[in-house]
């Protein structure tokens, strides 16, 4: 993931976290600092964190999303991969960059 | 009627026991043997026959705003999430289970959508507020056409759900399976299929920013449900 931010830019992608710790029954301010510890250890501390209140039943709510993995969203709000991973999350965005 | 069933199959099993004339200490350890297996294959064959033997009601008439769908037997299955888990020495193991569905179709706004539930249940249109996995009826749309439903066209009955770009909410479903009451809902556009908008949304990062989804027009957004435990 942050290869993929590295090498597009943050003017051409960006990254929301949205991260459903609390929906585990841990408080939110402290899943709050655990993620940013966590988002630290790994570089990405700057990417834009949401801790939903109530985790996956939020994700399901909102986007029904039930389980973990990266949903693509266009430069035209058009979604194009929902729970993708590796190598189909370089292929789609490589096909949307028209390489 | 299954507690009932398990005692009638108890004194039954116990009553051929007698019959074979076994010696005491060999008539208790085989029994318990041979009892516990019957007992609990029991409990599990009044369990699978309860939703698809259950009686067809009539189909209703449609009130207002309401769409009833007829469900029939269909090819369509729903694939479930794919799980990649680990095996022996360590090698990765994929398990994605699929679920018999019967299906109908729904036209909105226009477009024709094939539907499905589960072909043998459960029915269950709510969900337990107090468990962390939704356990209410899946419902699947074929948002793409394609014929093929992965696990994120399906949706959770207890949440109002996607057909096209309109809501829905599931009113009723035939314990038999063989109907489904859909009503339209107000809800704002929620839940993301492929090839269409991303609903709307307006979120809060811990640093206090909000987010919406017109921040990233002009940009790809890669939208990472994680979690650090």
């Amino acid at each position: 993931m942050k290869g993929i931010q590295k090498k597009y830019g943050q003017d051409k992608l960006q990254v929301l976290l949205l991260s459903v710790d609390s929906g585990y029954g841990i408080n939110p301010q402290r899943a709050m600092e655990s993620d940013l510890k966590t988002m630290t250890k790994q570089g990405v501390q700057d990417w834009p964190n949401v801790v939903l209140p109530n985790g996956m039943k939020d994700t399901e709510r909102m986007f029904n999303l039930d389980g973990y993995g990266l949903t693509l969203v266009d430069p035209n709000g058009i979604v194009r991969g929902i729970h993708i991973y590796g190598d189909d999350v370089t292929e789609l965005l490589e096909k949307g960059f028209g390489k | 009627m299954l507690i009932y069933r398990k005692i009638v199959s108890l004194f039954a099993v116990s009553y051929r026991f007698s019959l074979l004339k076994l010696h005491s200490p060999f008539r208790t350890a085989a029994a318990s043997l041979f009892l516990l297996p019957a007992v609990s294959l029991m409990g599990c064959q009044s369990q699978d026959v309860r939703a698809s033997n259950a009686k067809p009601l009539p189909m209703p008439t449609a009130a207002k705003g309401e769409v009833v769908v007829k469900l029939e037997p269909s090819r369509l299955k729903r694939e479930g999430q794919l799980k990649i888990g680990k095996g022996w020495f360590g090698a990765p193991t994929f398990d994605q289970k699929e679920e018999q569905l019967v299906s109908g179709n729904v036209t909105v706004n226009g477009e024709k959508f094939a539907i499905g539930i589960p072909k043998d249940g459960p029915y269950e249109l709510k969900a337990d507020e107090d468990e962390y996995k939704n356990s209410s009826m899946r419902i699947s749309v074929d948002a793409n056409n394609d014929g093929r439903l992965p696990d994120h066209e399906s949706w959770f009955s207890s949440n109002p759900f996607r057909i096209g770009d309109s809501m829905f909410t599931v009113s009723a479903v035939d314990p038999g399976g063989t109907w489904i009451t859909l009503a339209k809902s107000s809800v704002p556009l929620a839940g993301v299929v492929l090839g269409r908008r991303c609903p709307d949304f307006e979120l809060w990062t811990t640093t206090g920013k909000k987010v919406t989804l017109a921040d990233y027009k002009g940009k790809h957004l890669l939208l990472d449900v994680w979690s650090m435990t």
